[in-house]
């Protein structure tokens, strides 16, 4: 299980934990007495071996800038160099004989970003007290500002970690551009696979990704042959600002149930219209389904214009598309429109109407579709999975943060379960060792001040104040599964009242259809439905829109959901 | 806003104008053989009704010399040769979407019809929602022919719903049922027929469009004093009458008793019993559409939870079996009822050719 590499990847891991964690471990002594934690200055030996051998030389040299940068960070008085204290190599162990390799992967991103940290405030802090303290280090410091964090980082990458910053090494997947995943919604006939080949070849030429020709991309047949309705992110591309994931939507029912159940999304769309045949009955569907699957902002790629003589023509296929825009609710007018050729792009002609038009495209796609927001920096949420009472700490709850971050002393919220309670986060652990930020992916305990332990529970979230709030009626689109998926061999009726099963709590839920549904009284949900439904929870659990659940019943999961709208408020 | 060509305000200030327009542009139409310029406006408009491609939309006005309603008329005519060229370019395309329509008229007659299309995009389409149902309607209305016109109708049995030829239905003019579902307008002189309005929508969507097999139900007629049909009709998946799933039940009613069921439904609470026969009847449907029912008995192939008479009646809000809730609902109103036929077709079936 745990091959030699690894256990070397989880021996820096763990002093890593020290280097950020030791530093905190002595501020929060301060600022709180309670702490259990005793005082602890960084180690030669913990610093040394969270760079890495490779860059050893130069850090025989940096080692006191470091100390000392570290030391500044913590604004307290460098102690006396001392050998590993016993709590590190302890910890090392429990690392060790740790099997939950969830856990694992998490402490690897976790020395990832401990290390890109630590390395930056090395290079930003060192360099004025260094030159006081040890004239030579600052030279080698001032020389190379920030080639030894750099390799120290890289060689950790090659040392075991998944990801990779270097991506010119080839075949590793580079994180250094935000990620976009971009749909192709239009007719069969209108070019949506010559126009992803012609994007696929533009930017292939500008070398981001790897042209892929008609026959490539078009798995389509082959892939329903073995009933794979959406193949996600087979084909990718980079423009200067963004990586792309191309998807296409071959079925309204197919990518809904992929939406519910999160298997792919959508951040923006492209909808392809033919010059010749104009918007078309079926546009509009094509429409509410980027509205239904949440796209808010669209790009329109007009195609074939070299069929259409007339430029007015031209025009009415924009003006019409426009009109239609603005009835489902996009911005009509501001909406990039674009008109070309994918074949010409592709065959490499015309570059007026081609090349430069699938560049005009590409351009309207990084400006005008909207990143989405990155788990990091949405507003902080934690859910509670257990409580424990610390004597003489007071109140600790443990769960997983979903998203956001948060650091310590800052004000939350439990939400929840009739509780609506603010306090203070007085203290954020996690694998026995204090920290002072918390963001998502962890697993982290948090210390809350004046809180019981019978005033929080199970089910509930830790919040930023007044970010989220506690509802008992929503409506959601949900997705039944079918009998080969496992799910109900009988169709269901409203008032349908399954478990619901969301972060760490469930609650029985009565389904029904929304009002204004024609005959609802007989209507059926059957295995293998997506359908719209209403949600009444028999007690209020933290909810907004977007929050995605599962329904189960006697046992065996029946189908999953995502709320679309809170009605009710606890 | 748009800079639009001239020729483009122009156009929109006439159609404001309304019926003005018509005349305006007869009298300045040029000359008939010359390549006409069709304005950008007239296709505008002309596609605000009928959403057909732009490039369509152009030759039906250049050809009924730039007068829209001639050129409607041009194009549901649905002989044009686009319309059938395209037809014969999507012939071979896969068409495993669709919808399955039904339509009762009147609670005498039933029909169910299943129209396929390529993508669900379409299928959720109102024009090709609009066609399956016409199509269903027509099925019903017209009920199957019968190779000897002599004979009498087909006696209630196990086979009270036929197949409907897919030929037959295809040549025969549409009838569409007004709303209140009473009686259908007797088809005038230029009706198009059910091909006709495929070609149409199939214009319209640029997809293959196919009516995969229809089905109807039409009770006896003269009637007789003893038995009652009562057909009933359900889908799910869709509105009211089309759906991803569709299901018809054909109930006979007698009187339980020595007074026949005319009768009783002639009589002053007759109105009720025989709303409520309605009801059973859609109920059944119902059930039929919402378990996998494949017959009426369970026999070769056909497990007992597939067969309509020993599922449980779940959707009839009991826990026995649909034959005894069926008796038992029967009895306390003095009638005799047995289920004598049922279809449930669903969308994604495999047919066999």
């Amino acid at each position: 299980m745990t091959s030699r590499k690894e256990a070397g990847d989880l021996n820096q891991s763990a002093s890593t934990e020290r280097l950020g964690g030791v530093v905190v471990a002595s501020d929060v002594s301060r600022t709180a007495p309670a702490n259990q934690y005793p005082e602890k200055a960084p180690s030669h030996a913990a610093l040394r071996q969270s760079f890495s051998p490779s860059t050893h030389l130069i850090l025989l040299q940096e080692v006191p800038c470091a100390y000392a940068a570290l030391t500044t960070q913590s604004r307290c008085t460098p102690a006396e160099p001392d050998p590993p204290p016993e709590e590190a190599v302890l910890s090392i162990f429990d690392v060790k004989n740790t099997s939950d390799h969830h856990q694992k992967a998490m402490l690897r991103s976790r020395i990832q970003s401990g290390l890109v940290a630590a390395a930056r405030t090395a290079e930003l802090r060192v360099a004025p007290r260094a030159a006081v303290v040890a004239p030579k280090a600052a030279r080698a410091f001032a020389t190379r500002p920030s080639v030894a964090p750099r390799s120290a980082m890289l060689s950790l990458m090659g040392a075991g970690a998944v990801r990779s910053y270097a991506a010119e090494a080839g075949g590793r997947f580079s994180r250094a551009k935000p990620h976009f995943n971009i749909g192709t919604i239009g007719h069969v006939d209108h070019g949506k696979t010559t126009l992803t080949a012609a994007i696929t070849k533009h930017l292939s030429e500008q070398g981001g990704g790897k042209f892929m020709d008609y026959s490539q991309i078009d798995k389509a047949p082959e892939e329903k042959a073995r009933g794979i309705t959406i193949s996600t992110a087979h084909v990718e591309y980079e423009t200067k600002n963004r990586h792309y994931a191309h998807i296409d939507c071959p079925g309204h029912a197919d990518y809904i149930k992929n939406m519910i159940t999160g298997a792919a999304q959508l951040d923006g769309a492209i909808i392809v219209v033919s010059a010749t045949d104009g918007q078309m009955p079926q546009t509009r569907e094509h429409l509410l389904l980027a509205r239904q699957v949440g796209i808010k902002k669209l790009i329109v790629f007009i195609n074939k214009v070299d069929q259409v003589d007339d430029p007015e023509m031209l025009e009415l296929v924009e003006m019409e598309m426009r009109e239609l825009l603005s009835e489902y609710g996009y911005e009509g007018e501001e909406t990039p429109i674009i008109m070309g050729t994918a074949l010409a792009a592709l065959e490499g002609r015309d570059p007026e109407r081609g090349a430069a038009k699938i560049e005009e495209l590409m351009q309207a796609a990084d400006t005008w579709l909207d990143l989405p927001e990155r788990d990091l920096d949405k507003p902080f949420l934690m859910y509670v999975e257990d409580v424990f009472s610390i004597s003489g700490r007071g109140t600790v709850a443990t769960g997983k943060v979903e998203r956001g971050t948060i650091t310590k002393g800052s004000e939350v919220e439990i939400v929840g379960m009739g509780s609506n309670l603010k306090t203070t986060l007085t203290g954020i652990e996690m694998f026995h060792k204090e920290l002072d930020r918390g963001e998502a992916g962890d697993n982290m305990g948090a210390l809350l001040r004046g809180v019981k332990r019978e005033q929080i529970r199970r089910g509930q979230v830790i919040v930023a104040p007044g970010t989220i709030k506690s509802a008992k009626k929503f409506t959601a689109q949900i997705y039944v599964l079918n009998k080969e998926e496992g799910g109900r061999l009988t169709p269901f009726m409203a008032n349908y009242r399954p478990q619901l099963f969301m972060r760490t709590t469930d609650v029985t839920v009565c389904l029904t259809f929304p009002e204004g549904t024609d005959r609802a009284f007989e209507k059926l949900v059957m295995p293998g439905d997506n359908v719209e439904m209403v949600g009444e929870l028999m007690h209020d659990i933290a909810l907004e829109e977007g929050t995605r659940f599962t329904l189960r019943e006697g046992g065996r999961t029946i189908g999953t959901g995502i709320v679309s709208s809170i009605m009710e408020y606890a | 806003m748009l800079g639009f060509p001239s020729a483009l305000r122009h156009g929109s200030a006439a159609i404001r104008s309304g019926s003005g327009m018509a005349r305006y542009l007869s009298t300045s139409a040029p000359a008939f053989n010359a390549p006409v310029k069709v304005p950008v406006a007239l296709i505008a408009k002309l596609r605000k009704t009928h959403p057909v491609p732009m490039a369509q939309a152009r030759e039906a006005l250049e050809k009924s010399n730039l007068d829209v309603d001639a050129a409607v008329a041009y194009l549901s005519s649905a002989t044009s040769a686009s319309a059938q060229k395209k037809a014969a370019k999507v012939a071979d395309r896969v068409t495993s979407e669709g919808t399955v329509a039904v339509s009762l008229l009147g609670g005498r007659r039933v029909a169910m019809v299943q129209l396929a299309c390529e993508t669900d995009f379409v299928a959720r389409n109102d024009v090709f929602l609009k066609a399956a149902r016409g199509i269903a309607e027509t099925a019903a209305f017209l009920d199957v022919p019968t190779d000897d016109p002599a004979s009498p109708v087909p006696q209630p049995a196990q086979d009270a719903i036929q197949v409907f030829p897919n030929d037959a239905l295809l040549s025969a003019p549409l009838i569409s049922v007004p709303a209140d579902g009473t009686t259908a307008a007797a088809p005038s002189d230029e009706a198009q027929t059910v091909q006709q309005v495929l070609l149409a929508s199939l214009q319209q969507t640029s997809e293959n469009l196919k009516l995969v097999r229809a089905a109807s139900f039409a009770a006896p007629f003269p009637s007789t004093p003893t038995t009652r049909m009562v057909p009933g009709a359900y889908t799910h998946g869709g509105d009211d009458t089309t759906g991803k799933v569709g299901g018809i039940v054909v109930l006979s009613v007698e009187g339980a008793g020595d007074k026949p069921i005319a009768a009783m439904i002639a009589a002053p609470e007759g109105a009720q019993l025989d709303t409520d026969l309605q009801a059973l009847a859609r109920n059944l449907a119902r059930q039929v559409v919402g378990f996998p029912t494949k017959a009426l008995v369970a026999g070769e192939g056909v497990e007992d939870e597939e067969a309509l008479l020993s599922q449980t009646a779940m959707l009839l809000g009991s826990d026995q079996k649909v034959a005894d809730v069926v008796a038992k609902w029967g009895e306390e109103r003095g009638v005799k009822v047995s289920i004598v036929d049922m279809r449930r077709w669903a969308v994604g079936d495999a047919i066999e050719a």
